[in-house]
């Protein structure tokens, strides 16, 4: 009876004792993403969101290995560069179509690095995929809100931080609106840079507005120059007169929707792009010699101050 | 027989124990060391992930500067410190990434392993200008500016991995610290256990056998054995032999018992037969006072038939020839055995005899079953009774006196009754009757003889006999005597044999 006893405490205190052996099975998948880590817009991170959002997925799949990571001032060709010094498996990135974004795509290519892209779509920069927002149909989504609410007479102005942006989500959008503001009439009166700085795009609002007194729309593409222009239409006291779209959400753009200084705000499904983009992964892990791999659009959320309820904050 | 203890010896159970001690002990103590052996090993593994993040964090630093003194002076000892900082720094990063398993550090291995290629070049580049130089410096720089950007990164990495592993450290010591308690306190429930078995063991037994021994020394002999099995062990032969030796004891007891109540009893059968031959010795003197001389009272009686015969005188001579037959039974058969049938006749005899006396004022009936007339009892033991229902019951009545003597069998036993219409006994003389009977020492000679009887038939029949009298005064009284239905003996024909022989002397 007493080997008995002490059998099991000595195999009880084994089982606390013995670290996990961990058996030999096929290397992991790796994979990396890397997202700024500086908030252009408070609390909203849409590669970070996303990111997260691949970790979850992940979870209980030992078969992938994910590196985040969240950087300040290390640019998204510079990280295509440490993914391929990394020797990763694939790179989940945001597409920017760029020359010198072009020629990092290529690099990873010939290092037979693989692209997820997220945010944002560069179709022939030889990805393996894109997962993601359908930006260009969120533009579209976002003049036919405009056409709904507004009518063809609407005066409309669209904001975006750099009209020539590579940034291919926000290139989309503008795309999009533009494709269907010409196709359903409407006309846009003008076109204004707000830059990624808040205080530079509430300046550039203002003068847009003091220069186009009758416009009653404006398109923000996104969310920059969507919270500067709520507050430059607060301030102004002229938030029933002037019809607001922007992209995104936060604790600011729900406060704005509540007080009418936005009308409406375009979200993007993070947590679904991520868990697309996961399961991608799992299924390039079990199949290393996959090429290509099939697109997985997401639409906006359309949300409005009513969608908000009580007191859900959650961007 | 021999006790062999052989594996259950006391001897051997201590030495067990020992073992079994020692064994758990050398157990706990290997668990306990192995438990601290592993908690030092985690110990030393976060302060070797601590040490190889900061080689590489300082190698990385020191790599870059001294690249950028080489690349501007190339000396040889420059050279060498910067092949050694290199090789350190990878060796880091390689055990770094080993130690923590985190995809992040096997992307910054792979990092450092670019950066530290770019290095190479330059230092593998001996004979190349100043600018060549620099531009390949710029070049590793440049692969180095791909890591800097990330070490907030994965300090964030290790710091968390450290607090993690301080936790789960903190869990294992705790989980250490429960099993070495819960061994400990399993190890002492077993010592304690076995301990208290043992002593329980060997002081239970011991003790039972010394309240046993106690109670024998105060001389309670009948003292029950113990109901569960003995131990093969020593106490337990010990135990078992005691107990043995005391059955025996108890058997010899009961055979000495056996013995006295044997004794007892032969005694008594000899006391009793001894009584019966001082009654014997005095009815045969009473007899014998009686008993002038047989032969002149024979030949009296004989002349005095021859008399009766001539004068033709025959109811004398029926008379002188019942005495005859009533002396002859009397005088020759006091101590032999007679069948009842014989005793009856005599007392018809009797009867008649005393008819001719009482005339009409008595009258007699003597009857006997079939089936009773030859059972076996001692000579005279009836008559009296007649004798006494005569002179006590019969003789106080001036007529209409009746006298019935009946013997019936039921079952195996003979119920003789002699009944008479009397003037009976009070009821405290037939209280004083009853209670003489039933005393062994009453001293019958000056009583109604009863008592005699009843202890001649008990000595006849070894103490089956019943006796038992009922009287209602001034009408009857009736004696009861019931006793065992003997089977006849070969010599019962006999004695009747001889008694015809010995009435030939008178034969008309």
């Amino acid at each position: 009876m007493a080997a008995a006893v002490f059998l099991i405490a000595f195999t009880v205190a084994g089982g606390s004792i013995q670290a996990e052996s961990q058996g030999e099975a096929q290397k992991p998948l790796r994979a990396v993403i890397f997202y700024q880590a500086q908030i252009w817009v408070q609390d909203i991170n849409i590669m970070q969101q996303i990111a997260q959002s691949i970790e979850r997925g992940l979870e209980g799949h030992p078969e992938v290995a994910l590196s985040c990571y969240g950087t300040e001032d290390m640019s998204m060709t510079d990280a295509m560069k440490a993914a391929v010094n990394m020797k990763t498996d694939v790179m989940i990135c945001y597409g920017l179509d760029s020359q010198e974004a072009r020629r990092q795509y290529q690099n990873l290519a010939d290092h037979g690095i693989r692209v997820i892209l997220v945010d944002g779509d560069v179709e022939d920069c030889g990805r393996l995929a894109y997962i993601g927002t359908d930006n260009y149909g969120a533009g579209v989504q976002a003049a036919e809100i405009v056409l709904r609410e507004n009518g063809e007479d609407s005066q409309i102005a669209v904001l975006a931080p750099n009209l020539q942006t590579g940034l291919r989500s926000v290139g989309a959008r503008l795309e999009g609106f533009d494709a269907a503001a010409e196709e359903n009439g409407l006309k846009i009166e003008a076109y204004c840079e707000t830059t990624y700085d808040s205080l530079t795009a509430i300046q550039e609002i203002e003068a847009l507005l003091d220069e186009h007194p009758n416009l009653d729309v404006l398109f923000c593409s996104e969310a920059v120059s969507g919270q500067a222009a709520a507050d430059v239409i607060e301030e102004r006291g002229r938030n029933d007169e002037i019809l607001v779209i922007t992209y995104d959400r936060n604790q600011n753009i729900e406060d704005d929707l509540r007080k009418k200084a936005l009308d409406l705000t375009l979200t993007q499904n993070t947590e679904a792009i991520g868990e697309a983009c996961a399961q991608m992964l799992i299924a390039l892990a079990a199949d290393r010699t996959m090429e290509t791999g099939e697109d997985v659009l997401f639409p906006c959320i359309p949300v409005t101050a009513e969608d908000l309820g009580g007191e859900n904050n959650e961007p | 027989m021999s006790h062999k203890t052989g594996f259950f010896s006391l001897n051997r159970r201590i030495l067990l124990f020992g073992i079994l001690l020692s064994g758990c002990l050398l157990l706990f103590f290997g668990m306990f060391s192995r438990g601290n052996h592993y908690l030092f090993e985690q110990q030393n593994r976060l302060l070797d992930v601590q040490q190889q993040y900061s080689a590489v964090v300082d190698g990385l630093n020191r790599a870059d500067s001294h690249l950028y003194t080489y690349a501007q002076a190339r000396s040889g000892e420059t050279r060498a410190k910067c092949e050694k900082i290199l090789q350190e720094l990878d060796s880091a990063s390689e055990g770094l990434s080993k130690l923590l398993e985190q995809p992040i550090f096997v992307d910054l291995e792979y990092l450092v392993d670019a950066y530290v290629e770019e290095a190479q070049k330059l230092l593998r580049a001996e004979t190349i200008g100043a600018g060549q130089a620099l531009i390949l410096y710029q070049e590793s720089v440049s692969s180095l500016k791909l890591i800097t950007p990330l070490i907030s990164q994965y300090s964030m990495a290790v710091a968390n991995d450290r607090m993690e592993w301080q936790k789960k450290l903190e869990r294992t010591q705790k989980n250490i610290e429960t099993t070495m308690i819960f061994s400990a306190a399993a190890m002492l429930a077993v010592c304690i256990g076995f301990l208290l078995s043992f002593s329980r063991h060997i002081t239970h037994n011991l003790v039972s056998l010394t309240k046993r021994a106690e109670r024998i020394c105060e001389g309670e002999w009948n003292v029950e054995m113990p109901d569960r099995p003995q131990s093969r062990d020593e106490v337990g032969v010990l135990t078992k032999a005691f107990y043995r030796m005391l059955e025996v004891i108890q058997d010899q007891i009961e055979q000495l018992k056996r013995q006295e109540a044997m004794e007892r009893q032969l005694k008594e059968a000899e006391l009793r037969a001894v009584n019966m031959k001082a009654k014997l010795e005095h009815e045969q003197l009473r007899t014998l006072q009686s008993r002038v001389n047989p032969h002149f009272l024979f030949n009296a009686l004989n002349v005095i038939g021859g008399q009766a015969a001539e004068e033709s005188a025959e109811k004398t001579l029926d008379m002188i020839l019942k005495t005859a037959d009533y002396l002859r039974y009397s005088l020759s058969n006091l101590d032999k055995t007679v069948t009842l049938s014989q005793e009856l006749e005599n007392v018809e005899d009797y009867f008649i005899i005393q008819k001719r006396r009482f005339g009409e004022r008595m009258k007699f009936a003597v009857q006997c079953d079939e089936d009773c007339e030859k059972v076996k009892i001692p000579a005279m033991v009836l008559q009296p009774l007649c004798e006494n229902a005569l002179r006590h019951g019969v003789m106080p009545l001036t007529q209409g006196g009746e006298i019935n003597v009946s013997a019936k069998r039921l079952q195996q036993r003979i119920f003789v009754t002699v009944q008479d219409n009397g003037l009976g006994f009070s009821e405290e003389r037939l209280e004083e009757i009853r209670q003489r009977l039933k005393s062994e020492e009453y001293d019958d000679t000056q009583g109604i003889g009863l008592h005699n009887i009843v202890q001649r038939m008990n000595a006849f029949f070894h103490g089956e006999v019943e006796c038992e009298i009922q009287s209602i005064p001034k009408r009857e009284t009736c004696v009861i005597l019931s006793f065992p239905a003997k089977e006849i003996i070969e010599n019962a024909n006999k004695e009747r044999e001889d008694g015809d022989n010995d009435k030939s002397d008178f034969g008309g």
